[in-house]
């Protein structure tokens, strides 16, 4: 099975699944809204890709969850299983997430500046049950285990060891095996005072992974880059934590981060400054490294010009002039039509987007694919 | 232009991966010719320069066109003249003609009717995508043949037999081959050769050939095959042929480079060194033929198969003093494999897998059982002995599976057997000879040896399809049941409203008679069924309960018998895949709907009958079903220091002098209970007894009366007195059944008449 990377109709929000050449498959974020006009039913679409494993019940293998916002992990509680697996019910049929990917951001209290909605709050109750029953007894099973991406403040991770990725941390093991994939953490880092600790909370303190995807024998058929909703000030920090080794920010496909937010690139809000907003060169560097033929993909509703923010004209124009030189694409995960999502296929030469489908285009102007085909 | 091909541009321009099209129409001929630029969604870095390493562009030029009888004739679809060639999905045309994709394992013409132009289209972009990745061979579509742009001659084989060859360890054996050498209209001359599986040794002897030249067009002779495969490479592993080679073969240099590729270079290049060795000093003025077949082991399963070996055949034209060592420019010829019917080509067509080498006799050749036998043969599971006494008659074929010769060549009462053996041979591979056996099966079940020659001594079941009661009965004789192999009776019912199936279970328990007895109080116990197999309109026929296809009894059109009978063989060919059930037996009945549009089946488990006696010279045998044998624990169970009974219901059989016991029916309510006796009552019995009878058309009847002793003990004096009385109005024996701690015990009591002269007293025995 080649790798491959799914990316749903969420809106603005974030819902991708990343299947690893073996069969691996690695959730990143979810958003899961009331099926209605203009919103498929993602979760369906989801369920539909998932296995079952030998006590009937459908799994990922990994879910990461850049951050704790609402369009980032809505429908957890309703659509996945938490609590130990043996509580799992039939009836109830949820989606066994074998091994958590979370950001220290569990361990932090409530705050005024830190709330919590509920499926953010029963993520975090989930990942420090994991993380206890760790302390306790080890690394556990399938379902029970949990990887904790970055260190938090106080030294609240130091006893982790084999469940920590540090910072700048390279790994290539999901649910405890080697897997075709080569992961590297790079935010969030670590805070180097209290008031940047502030800082950091909730968008900033979102993960921002590079995933090396294996195909056909090459190790870094394509590289991924996930950067959650991180803002401005983290790229610029990423940048200047990176400069020296720039490759490791490289890419072929980047999910424009927050959206396709302005607020990624620049200190300036687009709906005051317009035009005359100043991108931040350093962010623009941070997320500037895009390889010959990348791809730069807005997970986002669609892209209008006008004063709105994310997603916003603005910084599509700035991913298009990043990818140009390369001759690289901009797409927006809404712009086609239909209800499929966006998928991309890892070969040996590069990342595919999948093509269109007829169905969705001209289905209506020729019937396709009613009309049986009789055997004589 | 044509309406339909302006409509048809203007679709194939709607596609998302069409990136232009232009067109031209030429009035004179009405033929329209279109190129359409499509973008193959190359993968970021090709795309980004302009082409794949194989040399696929970011966006292909094809062109289509568009004859005047389109879209009756699907367009013609070729890809610019430059295209690489060594796609293997792409038509064997040959050099001189554009590159034609291959767009899919079908008809293209059937595409564009199902799915329009639009369709065909998006079959193609997905043909240049994955020509680009070369994943043109993928394990779900499966391995496509090596293509060949030129075939010379045709080989026809057993190709499961050949592929069988293909052992763990590497090899190359010579086997023997017929051809004819023929040359038409001054072409080139083509061989056509016929492999078999005798072993060519490669003696001196066995290279002597000599053909036989009929005209200058035309000779005949026999021929040496060499098969060469591939074993294991050091690692222990077996060898895999994995990369995809177009044909390359043009001489012997180039075959010893493809068997090496193959990983059979060794083992052919011996067997051509005495093979060269063998050719030294002789000369030929005709070209002795010589087929060399590598066999490959791809990592998946051929496309539309289910081997992952590839025949790849090869024919070399011997002179005498031949070169064939791995320098050699000797020509080479190619060879297409055609393959000869076999079962396990018919097999593979039917979508079946290899599992299920049972051999069977089938014993009646009329229409049900010619029906049977032809679907069974057409899957690769036919039978490989037909037994029937009966000739073949004109109004048979109203029927039978066989068909009619022309009149002046019907021969009028040839066995059916016989007739039906010489039409399915065809069917086999030769392998496994076809027996046709005339014979008055009930008749040869007297003598063990003649019983033997009916079964066939390797038959692993037998399959009943006589319709014959007395064929049954005379499998169902106790010396004949010990030497038999286990039997599956088939037949129609009902004037053909119902099938019958009854699968025996292991040691014939239950037997074929017993699940014909559960099988009428099955029916009975419907309404339906009981109407249509007993009910009046069968009224006629009553005779014939259970040999429901005999001809003259029940008329009904071949269209229904074929499709009562179809769902029979449907079940057969499932046992003889997975093998017969290893306790107990089944029976299935399945009821045509009135119209004759559809069918209900049932399937029941038999578990294996309580014999209580076998029928010797000291009596009859007494078996009773396990239903029966639970009811009665039952009620015994229900009445505990108490004696009670009841009566039981079932079928004698005069032929095995065996009574089955299928059901009972419980004791009248006036019916008196204690630990001394039990005495049956009479309270609406006889109604209940008519309305059975009646009921089931006389197939099921009282066969005596059951009660338990609370202790182990043989019939009282009581229970004799009884049986006597009951004997005396009874025309066939009575059974009294007594259920007792250590098991059952029998009385059997008959009333024979013995007539003295002037003698008027009856004696009971």
């Amino acid at each position: 099975m080649t790798a491959s990377t799914v990316h749903y109709r969420v809106g603005n929000g974030d819902m991708h699944l990343v299947e690893i050449e073996g069969g691996r498959k690695l959730l990143i974020d979810i958003n899961v809204r009331q099926p209605g006009p203009d919103v498929p039913d993602v979760i369906t679409q989801l369920r539909k890709r998932l296995k079952r494993d030998a006590e009937d019940r459908l799994f990922v293998d990994g879910f990461l969850l850049t951050h704790p916002d609402q369009d980032h992990c809505r429908g957890l509680k309703e659509h996945f299983h938490l609590g130990p697996p043996e509580t799992w019910s039939k009836a109830a049929d949820k989606i066994i997430i074998r091994e958590m990917w979370s950001s220290p951001i569990v361990f932090r209290r409530a705050s005024r500046d830190h709330q919590l909605c509920d499926d953010a709050n029963a993520w975090a109750c989930e990942a420090r049950r994991r993380v206890k029953r760790f302390r306790e007894r080890g690394v556990g099973p399938d379902g029970e285990r949990v990887i904790i991406m970055g260190e938090d403040v106080d030294g609240k991770t130091d006893d982790l060891g084999p469940i920590l990725v540090k910072a700048d941390g390279e790994f290539s093991r999901i649910c405890g095996v080697t897997g075709r994939f080569t992961a590297r953490l790079i935010a969030p880092m670590p805070a180097s005072d209290d008031d940047e600790d502030e800082f950091l909370s909730k968008n900033n303190s979102s993960v921002i992974i590079g995933l090396a995807l294996e195909a056909d024998g090459d190790p870094d058929a394509s590289r991924f880059l996930f950067g959650g909703d991180a803002e401005v000030g983290i790229w610029e920090k990423v940048w200047d934590r990176n400069k020296s080794r720039k490759h490791v920010l490289e890419y072929d496909v980047l999910i424009a981060p927050h959206h396709c937010s302005w607020r990624s690139l620049s200190w300036d809000s687009w709906s005051d400054y317009g035009e005359g907003a100043e991108v931040s060169e350093d962010a623009r560097s941070a997320l500037g490294q895009a390889r010959s033929g990348a791809e730069i993909l807005a997970s986002s509703k669609q892209i209008k010009d006008d004063a709105d923010d994310p997603p916003c004209i603005r910084a599509k124009r700035e991913y298009k002039d990043i990818v140009a030189p390369q001759n690289g694409t901009f797409a927006c995960i809404a712009d086609r039509s239909g209800t499929d999502p966006y998928e991309i296929e890892v070969t040996y030469a590069g990342h595919k987007p999948k093509r269109p489908t007829v169905a969705a285009t001209v289905a209506v102007a020729t019937g396709i694919g009613a009309t049986p085909l009789p055997h004589g | 232009m044509p309406r339909s091909v302006a409509r048809a541009l203007r679709l194939i321009a709607l596609h998302p991966s069409v990136r232009g099209i232009e067109s031209h129409f030429d009035a004179a001929t009405g033929v329209t010719d279109a190129v359409v630029r499509i973008d193959a969604h190359l993968p970021s870095r090709w795309r980004v320069r302009g082409h794949s390493d194989n040399g696929v562009l970011a966006i292909e030029p094809v062109s289509i066109r568009f004859t005047p009888d389109y879209p009756l004739r699907e367009p013609y679809i070729v890809l610019r003249a430059d295209f690489d060639r060594s796609h293997p999905h792409l038509q064997p045309r040959g050099p001189n003609f554009p590159p034609e994709p291959c767009l899919l394992f079908g008809s293209v013409r059937e595409l564009l009717q199902s799915r329009d132009i639009i369709g065909v289209i998006d079959q193609l972009v997905e043909w240049i995508g994955r020509a680009a990745l070369v994943r043109l061979n993928d394990p779900v579509g499966g391995w496509e043949i090596t293509r060949r742009d030129g075939i010379h001659d045709l080989v026809i084989l057993n190709s499961g037999w050949v592929r069988s060859l293909a052992g763990r360890d590497g090899g190359c054996d010579g086997f023997g081959a017929g051809y004819a050498a023929t040359r038409e209209n001054g072409a080139p001359e083509t061989y056509r050769v016929l492999l078999s599986d005798i072993r060519h040794g490669l003696s001196e002897n066995d290279c002597r050939w000599s053909g036989q030249v009929v005209s200058d067009s035309e000779r005949y002779g026999f021929a040496l095959a060499l098969v060469a495969w591939s074993g294991r490479t050091p690692s222990g592993q077996p060898f895999i042929a994995a990369s995809y080679l177009p044909e390359t073969v043009v001489d012997v240099a180039s075959l010893h480079a493809r068997a090496h590729a193959l990983g059979c270079g060794d083992q052919l290049r011996a067997k051509l060194d005495l093979l060269q060795r063998r050719m030294r000093g002789k000369t030929s003025r005709a070209a002795q033929p010589c087929i060399i077949i590598l066999l490959a082991r791809r990592p998946f399963n051929l496309t539309g198969g289910h081997s992952p070996i590839e025949i790849c055949p090869y024919l070399i034209e011997l002179f005498g003093n031949d070169e064939l060592g791995p320098t050699s420019h000797k020509p080479v010829r190619l060879v297409a494999p055609h393959d000869q019917v076999s079962p396990n080509l018919l097999r593979e067509a039917s979508g079946e897998d290899g599992a299920g080498s049972m051999r069977w006799t089938l014993l009646g050749c009329g229409s049900v059982g010619s029906k049977i036998a032809t679907h069974m043969m057409r899957c690769g599971r036919g039978p490989s002995r037909l037994v029937d006494t009966a000739p073949m008659r004109p109004h048979n074929y109203a029927r039978h599976a066989l068909f009619p010769m022309n009149v002046s060549e019907q021969h009028q009462g040839v066995n059916k057997a016989s007739l039906l053996a010489s039409s399915l041979v065809g069917f086999t591979d030769g392998k496994m000879a076809l027996a046709a056996i005339a014979a008055d099966i009930p008749m040869a079940m007297g003598d063990p040896a003649k019983a033997g020659a009916v079964f066939g001594t390797e038959a692993d079941f037998v399959v009943n399809a006589t319709g014959s009661l007395v064929v049954r009965e005379a499998l169902s004789l106790p010396q004949v049941t010990v030497i038999r192999p286990r039997c599956v009776e088939t037949c129609l019912l009902g004037a053909g409203r119902l099938a019958y199936m009854a699968v025996e279970g292991p040691a014939a328990n239950p037997s074929v008679a017993d699940l014909a007895a559960e099988a009428y109080r099955i029916l009975a116990a419907d309404n339906v069924t009981a109407a249509a197999v007993f009910g009046p309109e069968a009224e006629a026929t009553r005779i014939s309960i259970g040999q429901g296809c005999s001809s003259l009894t029940f008329p009904m059109t071949d269209a229904h018998l074929s499709a009562m009978t179809a769902p029979i063989a449907v079940a057969l060919g499932k046992l003889h895949a997975t093998g017969l059930p290893m306790a107990g037996g089944e029976i299935l009945i399945g009821l045509g709907a009135d119209d004759g549009l559809g069918q209900s089946w049932i399937r029941q488990p038999v578990p294996p009958w309580t014999v209580v006696e076998t029928a010797s010279e000291r009596g009859p045998g007494v078996r009773v079903s396990a239903r029966v044998d639970a009811s009665i624990a039952r009620e015994v169970a229900a009445r505990p220091g108490s004696e009670t009974g009841g009566i039981i219901v079932g079928r004698y059989s005069d032929v095995t002098d065996t009574f089955h016991v299928v059901d009972v029916l419980s004791a009248p309510p006036d019916s008196r209970f204690s630990a001394d006796e039990f005495v049956l009552g009479i309270d609406g019995l006889s109604e209940r007894i008519d309305g059975l009878v009646e009921r089931n058309g006389g197939a099921l009847y009282p066969l005596g009366t059951w009660h338990n002793h609370l202790v182990t003990s043989g019939h009282s004096a009581k229970d004799l007195a009884t049986a006597l009385k009951l004997a005396a109005v009874q025309i066939f024996p009575l059974l009294m059944l007594i259920h007792t701690p250590g098991g059952y015990r029998t009385l059997v009591t008959e009333f024979i008449e013995h007539r003295p002269a002037g003698g008027p007293l009856g004696e009971a025995a």
